[in-house]
This record gives structure tokens, sequence and C-alpha cells, in this order.
């Protein structure tokens, strides 16, 4: 008998080659080829609007992408399975969902870039599929108006640059704010994120409602010693200095010196040279607004930093943190219009009266954001060519 | 649409079973769409709920928002879902005879 696929045309197509195929993937299991055929062949996808059902037992409801084909596949439900801080699994883990989605599902799994772990079953199998989740420690949510499950980078876990303990931040939101992440109840979602440095590599600022992004209030500090084995290994000081977009760093043949008053802590120099290391005064940058989506008045917007500095000390770090993000949530609900997403929200009712009504102060502290310049470290030609990069 | 029977009177429903004609709406078609929902009994806390939702709608002719209902209630959202186990807008909103809420909840 002759696989799905081969009677396929256009899915056998994106399987041919050698770079790995998504369709190879998805012929390996239950997804139904026949829907992906049928969008393939009329350009418009077989699956139609998306929405949310509500299951009882699962306040957060579970996804759904109705069909525009009911008779190859009346409805497409889905889970989101809140995925753990920095998005690793362990292989055991990893084997459990796998048996999750070979039991109860079509025995695919989404890694989806919410930080979520999508798995496709049945409305009837939801509920099991749910308890069987759990029984592992893993649960699901990120569904609706709700808090969507909390990312972070990877942190001090595999990173040198991190300047905060993103994934430890993440995981402390993410227990203390699960019933948020559980029960929608908020105008319209809000995703959130921490980062660990200025890089973003999580492109939190960008992408994020919410996020807290590592940031060193004193100056990055020099090790002229390091400084010189870097160029005695063939360092071009000349491209570093160049390099710095406010021009903040000055070489004289022998030392490398820093103007603390121009320097806007962008990473360049700390990206490109590792005997420039970030300063010692940690803590984050609270970043609010960022969002991709074209809908609401103000399209896609970059996240506004509503307080460029708050120092972050241990447990206690978090614990204030959670706070005023708890705060700063509560003051959205009760001011913000149905489906109003927070970067509009703040474009509406302003950042100032935020503040004022989070009993913030507003104060110039080190820098209006934490990095002015997307192209900083393309050799500093602003749109330029180069090779630069972390 | 279909027409369904509810404490005794005729009522139209949608696909979702919310009923067409809130002006129908009486404490007898409560309990019999609680019954729907698999709801036995409506305590008095249900029907804090209900009562809201039902002076709400009446006053602003929408739902209101479901941070809201929590604040006038006095309920947190997890209770309302304890309460009615299909939330705040498929359950709630349901039983006290409101029209379906649009949006995703």
């Amino acid at each position: 008998m002759k696989a799905e696929w081969q009677e396929l045309p256009l899915c056998r197509q994106l399987m041919q080659g050698l770079y790995p195929s998504h369709v190879a993937e998805l012929s390996q299991t239950r997804y139904p080829l026949q829907m992906y055929e049928e969008g393939l062949k009329k350009g418009v996808s077989a699956y139609d609007y998306g929405g949310y059902i509500s299951i009882p037992e699962i306040p957060s409801g579970a996804g759904v992408r109705t069909s525009r084909r009911p008779d190859i596949l009346p409805e497409s439900p889905y889970l989101r399975v809140l995925g753990p801080a920095g998005g690793w699994l362990s292989a055991d883990t990893l084997e459990r969902l796998a048996d999750c989605a070979e039991k109860y599902g079509n025995g695919l799994i989404h890694l989806a870039n919410g930080g979520t772990i999508e798995l496709y079953a049945a409305r009837e199998k939801l509920v099991p599929l749910v308890r069987e989740l759990n029984s592992f420690g893993l649960d699901v949510g990120s569904t609706g108006d709700d808090l969507r499950c909390l990312t972070s980078c990877c942190g001090p876990a595999r990173c040198d640059l991190a300047l905060v303990d993103a994934p430890a931040l993440a995981t402390y939101l993410g227990q203390r704010f699960i019933d948020d992440q559980q029960y929608p109840g908020f105008p319209q979602k809000c995703k959130s994120a921490v980062a660990g440095c200025p890089n973003d590599c999580i492109r939190a600022m960008m992408q994020k409602d919410h996020s807290f992004i590592g940031v060193f209030r004193d100056l990055p500090v020099i090790n002229n010693e390091e400084f010189k084995s870097w160029l005695a290994e063939g360092g071009d000081p000349e491209r570093l200095v160049n390099g710095c977009p406010e021009k903040a760093l000055k070489w004289d043949g022998h030392e490398l010196f820093l103007d603390g008053d121009t320097c806007v802590r962008c990473m360049f120099c700390i990206n490109n040279c590792p005997a420039i290391r970030p300063g010692r005064e940690r803590g984050v940058a609270w970043v609010v607004g960022g969002k991709y989506g074209h809908r609401g008045p103000q399209g896609p917007m970059v996240g506004y930093v509503l307080v460029p500095f708050i120092p972050l000390t241990g447990e206690e770090g978090f614990v204030y943190l959670g706070d005023i993000f708890a705060a700063f949530l509560e003051l959205w609900s009760e001011h913000g219009r149905r489906k109003e997403r927070i970067g509009d929200f703040v474009a509406r009712f302003g950042p100032r009266r935020i503040l004022r009504a989070l009993g913030l102060k507003a104060e110039p502290q080190i820098l209006l954001w934490p990095k002015n310049n997307a192209f900083a470290n393309k050799q500093g030609r602003r749109g330029g060519e180069g090779n630069g990069g972390n | 649409m279909a027409l369904v029977n509810l404490g005794g009177i005729e009522i139209e429903v949608d696909e979702d079973g919310f009923i067409q004609d809130p002006d129908k709406w009486n404490e007898a078609v409560a309990k019999a769409l609680a019954q729907t929902e698999g709801i036995e009994d409506l305590t008095p806390d249900h029907w804090k709920v209900i009562n809201y939702l039902r002076q709400y709608y009446l006053e602003f002719g929408i739902a209101p928002m479901i941070r809201k209902l929590c604040k006038e209630t006095g309920f947190s959202l997890k209770q309302i879902y304890d309460l009615f186990p299909s939330g705040p807008a498929k359950g709630a909103c349901k039983i006290a005879g409101l029209p379906k809420p649009t949006g995703c909840v």
C-alpha cells in the first residue's frame, strides 16, 4: 500500500532534497497531509480562522483551528504546554511528551516560538492529556486573554554575558503568576519575557508586551592586560574604536580608554572584545508594550522603557519585580479597553500617568533605552556591510 | 437555531445554547440553563454572579469585562471558574441569559 504522501504530488515535491523537510516530519505522524495539499493546490490554506474552545476543568481552554474542508478534518484543537524558562527540555521529558503526543494526539509536537509546546489532540482527549502532563510536572495555559508563557534567554546557565539570572526570574514570575496564565481575565493577551542582557537575543523588547531586560549601570570594565593579549592574538583595535556607535572608545596605540559620559552601554565593545566586560552594578530595565502585531491603532511597536534601571539583588529583588508587575497588570486590566494590547494602552494612557499610578518616580537614570542602534555591531557603518556580530 | 424547552417555555437558542431573546429569561430558565452546563444547584454565590451580569447587561447592553465582574462580586477569577466550570463567558453569561459574548473567552 502506498503511503499517503505518495498520492500527493505537491507534498511529495516538498520532501525532496537534502535539507530537512517539514513534510517529511508531518508525513510520519497522523497529521492530515491532504489538508496541506489542498492549500498548496488552491493557494489558500484549507485551515480557517483560529479561536478558543472552553473546556470545563481546563480554565484557559484549548486553541482550535477551524477547517474549510470539514470532510477531511472537522477541526484541529491544540493545547499549549507551558515551556520551562530558557527553553530547555531533558531527553526524558521529551520522551514523555512524545508518548503523550502519540497516545492522545496525532503524534506531532510543535515547538512554538512563544515558548510553549503545542500538542494537537481531539476535544475528548484534552482532559486526560492534561492529567498525564501534570503527572510529570508540566502544565498547560497561555491561551486566550491571559498572561502568556514566561520565556527567557538561557542566562548564566549557558552564557558569559548574562547580567541577571533570566531563567530564574522567569521561573519565579511564572510560578507566582500561574493563575493569570491559566485563567484568562485580561483585556488582551500579555506576552512576557526576561532577557539576560541588552543584546536581547530573545527579542523581548520588540516582541513582548512586557519584559525585564538585564542592564548594568556603571561602566564597562576594560582589562588592559587582557586587551594586550587580545591584540597579540590579532584583535583589531581600529575596528573596535570605530565600531562604537557613540565613539566613546579611544586607543592611543598602547592603552584603551573609555569616555564614561558618552557610553550608552550598547554592548558593542563587550561583544567584540573579551578584554571588555560588563560593569558590576546590575539590574533590569522595565520595558512594556512591544508587539509585532499589525492590529490595534499603533501597529507594530518597540517596547517603551518604563524604568531604565531597577537594582536586582537576590530573592527580594525578584519579589519587588513581581509586585510592580502585578500592579502594572492590575492597572492595565482596570483601564485597558477590550482587546487593547499593552503597547496601545501605554500609547493612549501615557507612560507618565502609568508611572504616577504605580507610585514610581520618572527620573533620568543611566540611559533612555538599553540599545539605541540596531546596527551597532556592523563595524559602525549604520546599515552598511560588516562581519561583526555576537 | 433550535427551539428548546427551558423552565417550561419554548426558547430559541443558538448552536452553543445561548438564548436568543434575553427578555424571555427568568429564574426558571436560569435553572434549566444551569442544568445544561452541568450545575445541579444554583447557590446564593451563583445568583450573586448571575444577578450582577443581568443587571449590568440591562443597563449597558453588553457583558462586563471579567476583572470588573470579579471586583464587583468579590470573587476571584478562580472562584468564578469553580462556580461556573465553562468560565465567566460561556458559563455564567449563558445562565444569566446574555447573548453569546464576542471575543475569545
